[in-house]
């Protein structure tokens, strides 16, 4: 049973045609910004992400930022996001980022919040329907299953660009903290579709996340590579009393 | 196995001849249909091709006395097509989705963009630390212009 929130109401308006919309203000100092899509999944056999063998609406986003300059130097921003795929996001809003930003000089920025992570080229834009370059992204690189797992952390972050002569430019991004993986996040279903489990939660020790990018001299190539750990513990409760756990 | 070697050192040649003949193409294009203007104050009188896309590209945020630099742009004209290909290696489309990304991530803010070029040339003039482009040489009491080093 679908949760209802007044974002599924407004979307529904919108049902039956893919629509994209971006609107932005300027209040004062305070920049807001936002976006909405609704789309629509059939699939000839098997369900893909969703019932999609009977056609689905549950393929939607939604997001709203606000941000603000407090100096020259430093910026301050929070996007809210909902949205919906099969039976991922059900759209609930969440915090998608929220961070402080000081950019200090050209080559050293710190950032503090919750960040989206550099992973790829596109795990930051992902859940904008403008910026993708297809109507869902390559699932084996960014799983739509797996999103919660990469898409964000909570700490803080260095980032800079180093111009290289006539090399080109090189972009960096590092980011260490904590996540919050939600307890119905396509993970926490995977897990429970193993056995008898109810997923409680995640308790993540720490994830980073470092990121290079090379704008090179070749017009019109760049290269970017990622690597990303976290260490975490998934919380299992047996829902079959008189099935025993699976010994380690 | 002579004929392979020859055909590979030809291939080899032929490769080094288009590749050197693309870069030769490119520093041979003309610089002057579009000018890049910044206000009477800023302090540097130069930039490289890279120093401008950087800036445009919200790489580059400071001009050499750490006044921070403001960039503004034209809204879909072909002057602002001539120079994103020129300077950014950009279409309007490209560069227009390069700052939702930087916007939609929290990243990056877009920059302030003109409908005319008579009224980005009035923001330029006024506002201290800006940096922007126009087809025209303008009025050089009241705007500097930017002479650029091919590199």
């Amino acid at each position: 049973m679908k949760k209802n929130s007044v974002i599924i109401i407004t979307i529904i308006l919108f049902s039956a045609v893919h629509v994209k919309n971006i609107c932005s203000a300027e209040l004062d100092k305070i920049g807001i910004h936002g976006f909405i899509s609704q789309g629509y999944l059939k699939s000839d056999k098997n369900n893909f992400m969703a019932e999609t063998e009977d056609g689905t609406f549950q393929f939607n986003e939604a997001g709203i930022n606000f941000s603000a300059d407090l100096s020259e130097k430093l910026h301050l921003g929070i996007q809210f996001f909902a949205h919906d795929i099969g039976d991922m996001g059900n759209d609930d809003i969440t915090i998608d980022w929220a961070f402080a930003d000081y950019r200090w000089h050209d080559w050293l920025g710190l950032r503090a919040g919750k960040i989206k992570n550099p992973v790829g080229f596109y795990n930051e834009t992902r859940d904008i329907d403008m910026l993708r370059t297809s109507i869902l992204m390559p699932q084996s690189i960014y799983s739509d299953r797996h999103r919660d797992n990469i898409i964000a952390l909570q700490g803080a972050g260095i980032y800079g660009n180093i111009p290289l002569d006539f090399m080109g430019t090189l972009s960096y991004q590092l980011q260490y903290g904590t996540m919050d993986i939600d307890a119905e996040s396509g993970s926490s279903k995977d897990a429970e579709a193993t056995g008898p489990f109810d997923v409680t939660g995640f308790d993540v020790d720490y994830a980073y996340i470092v990121s290079l990018k090379w704008d090179t001299f070749i017009k019109g190539l760049r290269v970017e590579g990622s690597l990303s750990k976290a260490k975490l513990d998934i919380g299992l409760k047996t829902i079959n009393p008189l099935i025993p756990l699976p010994r380690q | 196995m002579k004929a392979k070697r020859t055909t590979r050192l030809m291939l080899t040649f032929v490769l080094s001849l288009s590749v050197a003949g693309v870069f030769s193409a490119q520093n041979a294009f003309a610089s002057d249909d579009v000018i890049i203007i910044c206000n009477k104050n800023v302090y540097d009188d130069t930039l490289s091709r890279k120093d401008i896309k950087n800036i445009f590209l919200g790489r580059k945020t400071e001009w050499s006395n750490k006044q921070k630099i403001i960039f503004v742009t034209l809204k879909n004209t072909d002057v602002h097509e001539i120079f994103l290909k020129k300077y950014v290696g950009k279409t309007s489309f490209q560069y227009a989705n390069f700052w939702k990304k930087q916007l939609f991530t929290g990243k990056g803010k877009p920059p302030k963009s003109f409908n005319t070029e008579d009224s980005l040339r009035d923001y330029v003039a006024d506002t201290d630390g800006t940096i922007g482009y126009i087809s025209s040489v303008p009025d050089k009491s009241k705007i500097k212009i930017i002479s650029v080093q091919d590199q």
